[in-house]
């Protein structure tokens, strides 16, 4: 079950990736739609990087330490 | 000011002078000094003062106050990023190598191509890329301290008297007070950070009137690619490739995965570490985007000061100085010891060892007074050309055969290309719309891949252990 855990941790790495590049953060010159008035790149990029904090708590629960 | 700062200044140096002293006489071999063991909290801390240094506090505001809201992608999002890979990449690391079978990365390279050639492309690449990052860490801070007036002595003087300083208790202490003095960094630059936030955002009226102000007055720092067009997704993507690489192609980042106690503690590090990332660099956007509505036409040196050190407390200002110095002291320091350390030869005498460091150090000295004072973008560069030795370290550390020097010829060629195309106009940055560092990596990267299929039908290279010179 870890296994299967930490494999969809490092899927979701590298889903997290591509939204990050894709259109839906990194659209050039648009503020909107605001978020507690941050503009949009803002707070997806926070929420992005709340992900990725989330996949490494998740991961280091999981992960496999054995030598 | 001047009262709380002499307080501050002498706190910070009797911590190290008792740090350095502690580590000595704990000291009982050349491993000691080089490769202590640390637990979660010195462990996590010395990581993240090693990676954030004076271009978190200096760099990134100066970077969201030029070019808006688009660098927390730059560095809010990617350092988050790179925990992940330290965890990822730490685990396996450490499933193969711990304190017991480790010297340094030079030697696994050594032993995986079997021959020098690799070697020395590796030395030249982390010197060539981290001396010159050294260098303008400590040009910054000498800059700002010489701004600040405080002693009417001249920039290349503070500049001495910071790298006098990191010599002598990396020199006496070792890798354990360096680690000690990460510490005492990490924590400061959490607080004064945070409590400069929190000024700038009350001085506009609170948040929301924060970013009314900047829709109202400066509209293009809200959205991507900035006033001056630099963050595009391309910049930020190929950025974002570069700086989750550090952990895996920086020597001294990759050093402290492997002297963690345990694996357990190699894992919380790298939560803390995606902790620290967001809570530290999530100031440095107020901080940035507070100097675009008050200071848009004051120079670097002017909107840092003021916002950092006059607006603030007296008590806030002198810690924010402190804070700077000891953010710019923790990055030079680990990187010249890492430098050192992949140099050092075990055999000979450790004086010998401790040597080179105080040769990196005149080097980097010498560079500063020379260079120019762009952090946040010439430090890009120091991480996009040691991004390149990324894949020749990652073949060497997981492949279990003999590889031959083809993907070590790569790199040079790709770290020659890197250099003249960012220092001169022989070679274009960018070559059919993207950017060369990006071609380069996806080169290097190929070559490793090819390498790893070629010889895994090889027999297996049984040799583990490692070899010193």
């Amino acid at each position: 079950m870890k296994r299967k855990v930490w494999l969809l941790c490092k899927i979701t790495y590298v889903v997290l990736i591509l939204i990050t590049f894709s259109p839906l953060v990194l659209s050039e010159n648009k503020v909107e739609p605001p978020l507690f008035m941050m503009p949009k790149v803002l707070w997806n990029g926070i929420l992005i990087s709340l992900g990725f904090i989330v996949v490494t708590l998740v991961g280091a629960l999981v992960a496999n330490s054995e030598k | 000011m001047n009262y709380w700062l002499i307080i501050f200044a002498g706190i910070y140096l009797s911590a190290l002078i008792y740090s350095a002293y502690k580590s000595k006489i704990s000291i009982k071999s050349e491993k000691d000094y080089a490769l202590p063991k640390v637990g979660v909290i010195l462990g996590f801390l010395t990581f993240s003062a090693t990676l954030f240094s004076t271009f978190t506090l200096m760099g990134m505001p100066d970077f969201f106050r030029t070019h808006g809201v688009g660098a927390w992608v730059f560095l809010g999002v990617t350092d988050t990023a790179l925990a992940f890979v330290t965890l990822w990449f730490g685990l396996s690391l450490r499933r193969k190598y711990s304190k017991k079978n480790f010297t340094n990365v030079s030697n696994i390279i050594r032993d995986r191509y079997g021959n020098n050639l690799p070697v020395y492309i590796y030395r030249f690449g982390i010197f060539v890329f981290l001396i010159p990052y050294v260098a303008i860490q400590i040009k910054g801070i000498a800059a700002f301290i010489d701004f600040s007036n405080i002693l009417a002595i001249p920039e290349w003087a503070w500049a001495t008297l910071f790298l006098v300083i990191i010599l002598s208790y990396s020199y006496v202490g070792g890798l354990k007070a360096i680690i000690v003095s990460d510490a005492i960094q990490g924590v400061t630059l959490l607080i004064v950070t945070t409590i400069i936030a929190y000024t700038c955002v009350i001085n506009i009226g609170g948040f929301e009137s924060f970013f009314a102000e900047l829709a109202t007055n400066k509209p293009q720092l809200l959205s991507i690619p900035g006033p001056k067009g630099l963050l595009t997704s391309q910049f930020l993507f190929s950025s974002f490739i570069v700086i989750i690489l550090m952990p895996i192609s920086q020597p001294q980042l990759l050093t402290r995965i492997v002297i963690m106690n345990s694996q357990k503690d190699t894992k919380r590090m790298a939560v803390a570490v995606s902790i620290f990332a967001f809570l530290i660099i999530m100031p440095t956007i107020f901080i940035g985007l507070y100097g675009a509505l008050r200071y848009a036409d004051s120079s670097t040196d002017a909107f840092l000061f003021n916002t950092l050190v006059t607006e603030q407390h007296a008590i806030i200002g002198a810690l924010a100085i402190i804070g700077l110095i000891a953010a710019a002291m923790s990055t030079v320091d680990s990187q010249l010891f890492a430098i050192q350390a992949e140099v050092a030869n075990y055999k000979k005498s450790k004086n010998n060892n401790k040597l080179l460091i105080i040769g990196f150090g005149l080097v980097a000295l010498l560079l500063s007074i020379f260079t120019t004072k762009e952090l946040v973008l010439l430090a890009r560069v120091s991480f996009a050309g040691t991004a390149l030795l990324a894949p020749m370290i990652f073949t060497a550390i997981f492949s279990n055969q003999k590889h031959s020097n083809i993907l070590p010829y790569v790199t040079f060629a790709s770290l020659i290309l890197y250099v003249l195309s960012s220092f001169s106009a022989w070679i274009p940055s960018v070559i059919l719309g993207i950017r060369l560092d990006m071609i380069l990596l996806l080169v290097c990267t190929i070559v490793a891949m090819l390498q790893f299929m070629i010889y895994k039908s090889a027999p297996v290279y049984l040799e583990e252990t490692i070899k010193s010179e």
